[in-house]
């Protein structure tokens, strides 16, 4: 069985990651999925986000007994185990520089020829500048420090652990990044470089000439958004949006004269350039709002584990375009096999539709059900049915309130609210038309990111606007996601948590409602 | 059997079937065994019938008016509501078949009729009243009230 690994360099490659673990969480990913991160700046708030984000999606996913027809959290999400670093941070010392990294002064004193040969690679400033931050956009930089990782430490052995029992392109890597950063921007080609990864002798990915255990694959996200840099221009090599054609534009020269190992490129963009927020260079300032294209990026490392193992030896092309300025749920580039694009199409809006119905319900009904008795709450049909025939106070399995189910809930409203704060973010109100955050969120989302939920209960008519759609058909209202038929509301399951089997019933409850409430768009 | 029509059909088929029983079948039994003064025991059995009709109409109607109003969604978000609709509509079966008691008591009060047979109307007043409209809300609630009708 081929192994997936999804490496993410950078900030947008930890924020593709980020849309990776939404969309598995939906139950859009492979079966199996290893992931870890490239990034100097530890600090960085993307990385915090995602970091965090896959820690809870584990737990969750671990906790959450899902029945057969579930198929959220259905991607086993590995990342290095125990304390072992899930990103490799690249310099081992903090406030490091390139002058430190390659020795600069001892260089001056041992060896003036290459000191000298630095000084024409290199500027004073970025010499000298501090990269705890990052490259700051100076990919020249990262492209040095990162042309050797340790291949044998957490996070790089996540990938090469069994490399020795795959054959010809099992194992399945994909990397993404931006090209026109810092970080992804130079460790994109340094990772494609030959013998790095692709045809690397020393563990075993060479199988022969012209043949690797690898299939390398890559996305580069092209310029996709803009951002505020209001009084950030004293920061030392800032970037800023009128540097990225430029970076875009040499980088691309680059890839194009370059022989690289990736198998296969998908190169994604956007041309509308949404403000994603303030600027900053690094650490936990840079903390950007989810894109669209963040999701296509992550669809596209869906499609390239997707491929069957036989290389094609034939280059082909495939391109898709959005058809107007408008992003609805049929503007995404879902596969690269037309036969199955519709059907993914569909899979794609109904999966994330019903996440994102369920993380709502949950948050809002589903938690004040629980915060009331089962006497105050039995006469509501889906509970009564799957709870008061054989309700026992004191079992777990039996009572949705057992205190042993509270480790559930707790991790299923912290990883459910990054959901619906990421998809209610993509939503900018104007061009972005795939779910309605208005009529979930009471108030817009303040900076500590603490979602105020509108109550379902109390405004019966939103829930059936949250997903947008093309068409005027009359949408349903909280009553009909009540009033689910018994076929979707019971849980059959004995062995289940009644913690489980609750939350399963919430996402059977929101599909089955969507079924209805979509039908016609 | 809780989707309409079928729970309308089978309350009206099954109230039709206990009046039948209790007013045609032993109906004779209810009227000629009391000793009756001057009213001819098959006056007395077409009171018994009308007033035992009454009653199992007062169910049926109850039971039917329940299902209506079960079977509309916007009852999912007023299931509190809904608690108390379904326990005044039972309380009016018991005061309807202890109204229709007094009726007949009212009617035969000359007769000399024993008070237990005026007990044993009652009994079968309940039945076709409160028995009949427990039973077929209790078996035949739309789904968003299934849970309501006592016993569940």
């Amino acid at each position: 069985m081929p192994k997936n690994v999804l490496i993410g360099i950078g900030g947008t490659g930890s924020r593709v990651v980020e849309s990776v673990v939404n969309l598995c969480a939906a139950g859009l990913g492979p079966d199996k999925l290893h992931i870890f991160l490239i990034d100097p700046d530890e600090g960085n708030g993307n990385l915090t986000r995602t970091k965090s984000l896959i820690t809870r999606y584990t737990k969750m996913r671990s906790l959450f007994e899902r029945t057969g027809n579930n198929p959220s959290f259905r991607t086993e999400i590995v990342i290095p185990p125990g304390n072992e670093p899930f990103v490799w941070s690249i310099f081992e010392e903090k406030h490091s520089t390139l002058g430190k990294y390659i020795n600069y002064d001892n260089l001056k004193k041992n060896n003036p020829e290459l000191a000298n040969l630095a000084n024409v690679l290199f500027t004073d400033a970025e010499l000298g500048t501090d990269l705890e931050r990052g490259f700051r956009g100076h990919p020249s930089i990262g492209s040095v420090v990162m042309s050797d990782p340790p291949m044998n430490e957490y996070p790089f052995k996540l990938l090469w652990d069994g490399i020795e029992t795959f054959g010809e392109n099992e194992l399945r890597v994909f990397v993404v990044g931006s090209i026109f950063g810092g970080t992804g921007a130079a460790g994109f080609p340094t990772l494609g470089s030959l013998p790095l990864l692709k045809y690397n002798e020393a563990m075993h990915a060479k199988l022969g000439e012209g043949k690797s255990r690898i299939l390398l694959g890559g996305a580069l996200v092209l310029p996709y958004f803009s951002f505020n840099a209001d009084g950030e221009e004293k920061e030392p090599m800032f970037v800023t949006n009128s540097d990225f054609p430029v970076a875009t534009k040499a980088a691309l020269q680059y890839y194009n004269d370059k022989q690289l190992g990736f198998d296969q490129y998908y190169f994604i963009g956007d041309s509308l350039s949404q403000n994603v927020g303030k600027f900053s260079t690094g650490s936990s300032e840079q903390e950007n709002k989810p894109h669209y294209i963040e999701i296509s990026s992550a669809l596209a490392s869906f499609d390239f584990f997707e491929q069957p193992k036989e290389a094609t030896t034939e280059p082909k092309y495939f391109i898709a375009s959005r058809e107007s300025p408008v992003i609805d749920w049929t503007s995404f580039p879902i596969s690269r096999n037309s036969d199955a694009l519709l059907s993914n199409a569909r899979q794609f809006r109904d999966r994330l539709a019903d996440f994102t119905i369920f993380a709502y319900s949950f948050l809002t009904f589903g938690k004040n059900i629980l915060a009331k008795t089962h006497k105050q709450t039995s006469d509501e049909t889906w509970y009564a049915e799957n709870f008061r025939k054989n309700f026992k106070e004191e079992s777990a399995i039996y009572n949705p309130r057992h205190q042993d189910n509270n480790e559930l809930y707790v991790i299923a409203d912290s990883f459910l609210s990054s959901f619906l704060y990421w998809i209610c973010s993509l939503d900018d109100g104007d061009k972005v038309k795939l779910v309605d955050s208005s009529k979930i969120l009471a108030e817009p989302i303040p900076s500590n990111k603490k979602l105020s939920l509108r109550d379902p209960e109390a405004s019966p008519a939103f829930i059936g606007e949250v997903i947008r759609t093309r068409g005027d058909a009359p949408k349903h209202n909280f009553n009909k996601f009540r009033t689910a038929e018994q076929k979707d509301a019971l849980i059959q399951s004995d062995a289940m948590t009644a913690g489980s089997k609750y939350l399963n019933i919430f996402y059977s409850l929101s599909s089955s409602f969507n079924r209805k409430n979509l039908v016609n768009s | 059997m809780n989707k309409s029509p079928i729970n309308y059909v089978l309350t009206i088929t099954l109230g039709a079937v206990l009046w039948v029983i209790f007013a045609i079948l032993m109906g004779a039994q209810l009227s000629e065994s009391p000793n009756l003064a001057e009213k001819d025991p098959v006056v007395l059995a077409g009171e018994l019938r009308l007033i035992f009709g009454i009653g199992v109409l007062i169910s049926i109607i109850c039971a039917c008016y329940w299902f209506y109003y079960g079977a509309q969604e916007k009852v999912a978000g007023e299931l509190s509501r809904a608690k108390t609709k379904w326990r005044v509509l039972f309380l009016m079966q018991i005061v309807f078949a202890a109204a229709l008691t007094v009726v007949i008591v009212v009617m035969n009060m000359t007769e000399g009729i024993e008070s237990r047979w005026f007990g044993a109307y009652f009994g079968v007043l309940f039945v076709l009243m409160v028995v009949l409209f427990w039973l077929t809300t209790y078996l035949m609630s739309p789904r968003t009230v299934k849970y309501i009708p006592f016993g569940r």
